[in-house]
């Protein structure tokens, strides 16, 4: 066995050498005992950190975790009610209450609420955007005519509603959430 | 160069341990890492299981006997952690040990750390088809040159069958290289 051991030994080295083939880079091992001085601190620290915690802080993290969650999912769907688009017939309560005297009417007829069509509603809108505010529309609308389709593509951001409940002095808002 | 029971006494008093543990670094590097980096292939994962021997040398370098030489035992310890590895890699891939051998030699073409030709990629694919422990013998006799005796302390298996085992390697991959270098 030993002479086929030397002989295939042989065949290889003359094939192959001694060389493996792999390789490092210039300056590896000069740099192997500072890593590893890293490395150790680095475990140290991870066994021996020296942070604690409060008692039963992950016994009752699940829930009040939890409880946050419940909270985000209330103010979105308090969100979906407050959709900025309203109902035509929502906003002419409104310019009803603003007044009408900003209208301009195409005939001479007596000034009349059945006169005004919605082109006109409409087109008063765009152009006035800025004289209607939404304290004047919350005090016309009542959250009955709030429809959730009424609102389908308008978007309020979520920083918007935040900003808006942290914002607000009227506690009213908070409360509804609980 | 400090003799090697000098550095154990070093290494085990807490006063002198981490100094200890730079000189016995410097000493020892480069054997670990070749030796490692034949059963792993990539400079990569060679380095991070060589820094894992290291860790682990340091943190039980108190229940190291002193009945083996320092060397064997770490060198255990290279394997051992290399093994680990491969066989970590293995169960992630959900892939046979030798697929992932075969795999690690057939990517060395592309590998930015291998200078070999052709004929030592073909090595490596032989390496490759051989059992854990042959590639093991293979590695550490014909390219460490390492006598049976410390392969068997190693290795804790006997020379018997160690020699047994090298028998077949050497015999497959020169059965390999036959048939695939012309």
């Amino acid at each position: 066995m030993n002479n086929e051991i030397k002989n295939s030994e042989n065949f290889i080295y003359q094939k192959v050498g001694k060389e493996s083939g792999f390789k490092v880079s210039k300056n590896y091992f000069e740099t192997i005992e500072d890593n590893f001085a890293i490395r150790l601190f680095e475990e140290n620290i991870n066994q021996h950190p020296g942070f604690e915690t409060p008692e039963g802080y992950f016994d009752t993290l699940e829930d009040s975790l939890l409880r946050k969650v419940n909270i985000k999912s209330k103010v979105i769907s308090l969100r979906q009610k407050l959709i900025q688009i309203i109902p035509l017939a929502a906003v002419a309560s409104v310019l009803l209450f603003i007044g009408i005297n900003s209208f301009q009417f195409e005939s001479t007829n007596a000034l009349s609420f059945e006169n005004i069509t919605d082109d006109a509603i409409e087109n008063w809108l765009e152009n006035n955007s800025s004289s209607i505010h939404t304290e004047d529309i919350a005090t016309i609308v009542s959250e009955a005519e709030l429809l959730d389709n009424d609102f389908a593509f308008t978007d309020i951001t979520d920083d918007t509603i935040e900003n808006y409940l942290y914002s607000s002095e009227d506690a009213t808002v908070i409360q509804e959430l609980y | 160069m400090t003799d090697e029971v000098t550095l154990v006494q070093q290494l085990k008093n807490e006063k002198s341990k981490e100094l200890a543990f730079r000189e016995l670094i410097r000493q020892y590097k480069k054997r670990l890492y070749w030796h490692i980096r034949k059963i792993v292939i990539s400079h990569e994962d060679a380095n991070d299981v060589l820094q894992n021997t290291f860790i682990k040398i340091f943190k039980n370098i108190d229940s190291f006997k002193e009945d083996s030489k320092l060397f064997s035992w770490m060198y255990r310890i290279a394997t051992n952690e290399s093994i680990t590895f491969i066989n970590k890699r293995a169960k992630e891939r959900n892939v046979d040990i030798s697929e992932i051998h075969s795999e690690m030699a057939s990517n060395l073409q592309s590998d930015v750390n291998f200078s070999g030709d052709e004929i030592q990629i073909i090595l490596q694919k032989a390496i490759a088809t051989l059992s854990p422990k042959q590639q093991l013998v293979f590695n550490m006799k014909y390219f460490d040159d390492l006598k049976y005796a410390q392969i068997s302390e190693i290795l804790e298996t006997s020379v018997g069958a160690l020699k047994a085992s090298y028998f077949h390697a050497i015999k497959k991959i020169e059965t390999y290289i036959k048939n695939n270098h012309h």
